[in-house]
């Protein structure tokens, strides 16, 4: 067992600083953008804004809440804490979403994350130095990821990075909090300082190949009211929102598990989410979706947001960087920090699966992280090799869209009807450092209202659709619908298999919880006994 | 730009930095 008072954290702001490390990350600098072009750029706004207040702002606190009650009990992963809150047999099972989360999403993330890497490499060997515009990034980026004529994508180069960002995520994993604490302390400012100055470059060089910097924030601001009534694009808004802040999978509450019980968490929980969208917002809202439209124009834009999930911040920002002296050094220096600020990220989100299995199972840090990196390269096997066919952005709808918004529904829920609202409320702003607005507790009854309205809008009418695969992008020619259609039900089924084994891990650990308590002669109740106790 | 865009963004931008400032000028308060 690791030692969890060495664990702790040093500082507010290291705590603040490693959440908003970890929010920061691939997601607002590349997914963020690529979905807000794939739904017509200022349209997406209105959504991720009404997302932010109802469900971003009230999950931030109820998880940070969540984390730090869940501390008090001595757990520190969502099944446990579920499981303490609940004292029901089903309980645990509800946690399950804050296992799978987090491992269906670590997977992809962290193929994404050596796509950084290797643009850094890239970059660093000057291949961004060109000034033309769509053809030679899409080729690059193709190029990169092994996508060409045949129907598996083997991307040589691309493997080599893979394998430096396993190996340093598992590396650091087994080094424990105290090395990213330390870490994001000094990566973030410089990255976010370094994007700041990128941003004030386009907006003095204002034109770009004879188009105005304003044209592409036209794009990025400019709603069109009818597309929403679309519940697919506030589907996509809700769970982006979710992503970005790490929310509804477990993640932050594992992070603040470790605080003390008079810690605040009201003010440092807002800190971390404000640094963040101001990141996402402004910074990743200025660099990435405007000069998409200003290189390649609207539609073009749409076309390749809609054919790969992260992809428009490889294609823009090698351009940018092309324009400026010493474009390959910076561009290497960008993109390597944009890598370290999904270092921290993936690192937090492999926490809540090592803290289970630490917590629960009582296995050691090296078994763990051992057993998840072979289950984990087995995973990114079919993520890398059928890039092509859209393995990678099937994982990404389910677990984004779905996954995540039924696990903040589940939290929510749990929270307001079980742990109740005045003991909730109370969890909330004990220790706060500010004044936490009363209307918010009328917002958290909101949140709930928000995700189930939106998932059973989307379900009503997207579902089925999406399931009977007659929603395919119009962009896929013929001849790969097959591959593609094939491709799409492995990815699901595959999916459906790690639930189904997440599941029989929670069941394994509490038969285990309850063989030691009959070893130690505990007159521990089992399930059954517990819930007719509490009916 | 639009008016829309404008006014959109603007929103948008003003809340996220005031939020942000009324965060850190809290958070460095004793």
């Amino acid at each position: 067992m690791i030692n969890r008072k060495a664990e702790r954290w040093t500082g507010r702001l290291g705590v603040i600083l490693a959440v908003a490390g970890s929010a920061i990350g691939l997601s607002s600098f590349l997914r963020f953008p690529t979905e807000a072009a794939r739904y017509g750029g200022g349209t997406f706004m209105i959504p991720y804004l009404c997302a932010l207040i109802c469900c971003g702002i009230p999950l931030v606190w109820m998880e940070w809440a969540f984390g730090r009650y869940g501390g008090i009990w001595g757990r520190h992963n969502l099944p446990g804490i579920f499981d303490a809150v609940t004292r029901r047999p089903w309980g645990k099972y509800l946690g399950v979403l804050g296992l799978y989360a987090p491992f269906i999403i670590i997977v992809y993330y962290l193929y994404v994350e050596s796509w950084t890497l290797g643009y850094t490499f890239y970059s660093a060997i000057g291949k961004f130095t060109y000034k033309s515009a769509l053809p030679d990034t899409t080729y690059l980026f193709n190029h990169y990821l092994g996508i060409g004529g045949q129907v598996i994508s083997l991307p040589i180069i691309g493997l080599v990075f893979l394998l430096i960002t396993l190996a340093l995520n598992f590396y650091i994993l087994n080094r424990g909090e105290a090395g990213i604490d330390k870490f994001t302390t000094y990566a973030m400012p410089v990255f976010c300082l370094f994007s700041v100055g990128l941003m004030v470059y386009l907006f003095l060089t204002r034109s770009f190949h004879g188009v105005s910097i304003w044209r592409g924030l036209d794009y990025a601001w400019k709603p069109d009211l009818h597309a929403l009534a679309d519940p697919a694009i506030w589907l996509s808004a809700t769970g982006q929102v979710l992503f970005t802040l790490s929310l509804g999978l477990g993640a932050v509450i594992t992070y603040t598990s470790f605080l003390r019980k008079d810690d605040d968490v009201a003010l440092s929980g807002l800190t971390s989410l404000s640094i963040n969208e101001l990141v996402e917002i402004v910074l990743a809202g200025t660099l990435v979706l405007p000069m998409a439209i200003i290189f390649f124009g609207p539609h073009a834009t749409t076309a390749t947001a809609q054919q790969h999930a992260f992809s428009l911040g490889f294609m823009t920002l090698p351009i940018i960087f092309g324009q400026l002296p010493h474009g390959d050094l910076l561009g290497a220096l960008w993109f390597l920090l944009l890598f370290f600020s999904g270092l921290t990220a993936s690192v937090s989100l492999m926490k809540p699966i090592v803290a289970f299995f630490e917590d629960e199972l009582h296995w050691t840090r090296a078994k763990t992280s051992w057993i998840l990196l072979v289950v984990t390269i087995a995973y990114l096997a079919p993520v890398v090799l059928l890039q092509k066919y859209g393995f990678l952005d099937e994982m990404d709808f389910w677990a984004v869209n779905i996954v995540l918004l039924v696990g903040a529904l589940v939290e929510t829920v749990i929270f307001i009807a079980v742990l109740g609202m005045a003991r909730g409320w109370e969890g909330i702003t004990t220790g706060a450092r500010m004044h936490v607005p009363v209307i918010f507790k009328y917002i958290l009854y909101i949140t709930p209202i928000f995700l189930l309205g939106t998932l059973a809008w989307w379900a009503w009418m997207h579902a089925l659709p999406k399931l009977m695969l007659t929603d395919l992008p119009a962009t896929i020619a013929k001849a790969d619908l097959p591959y593609r259609m094939i491709v799409t039900i492995a990815s699901r089924v595959t999916m459906g298999l790690f639930l189904l084994l997440m599941l029989l891990a929670i069941r394994f650990a509490a038969a285990r919880a309850r063989a030691r308590a009959t070893e130690l002669s505990l007159p521990t109740p089992t399930d059954e006994e517990v819930s007719s106790d509490v009916s | 730009m639009s008016r829309e865009a404008i006014i959109l963004m603007s929103i948008a931008w003003t809340a996220i930095f005031a939020l942000t400032l009324f965060c850190l000028w809290r958070l460095e308060r004793k």
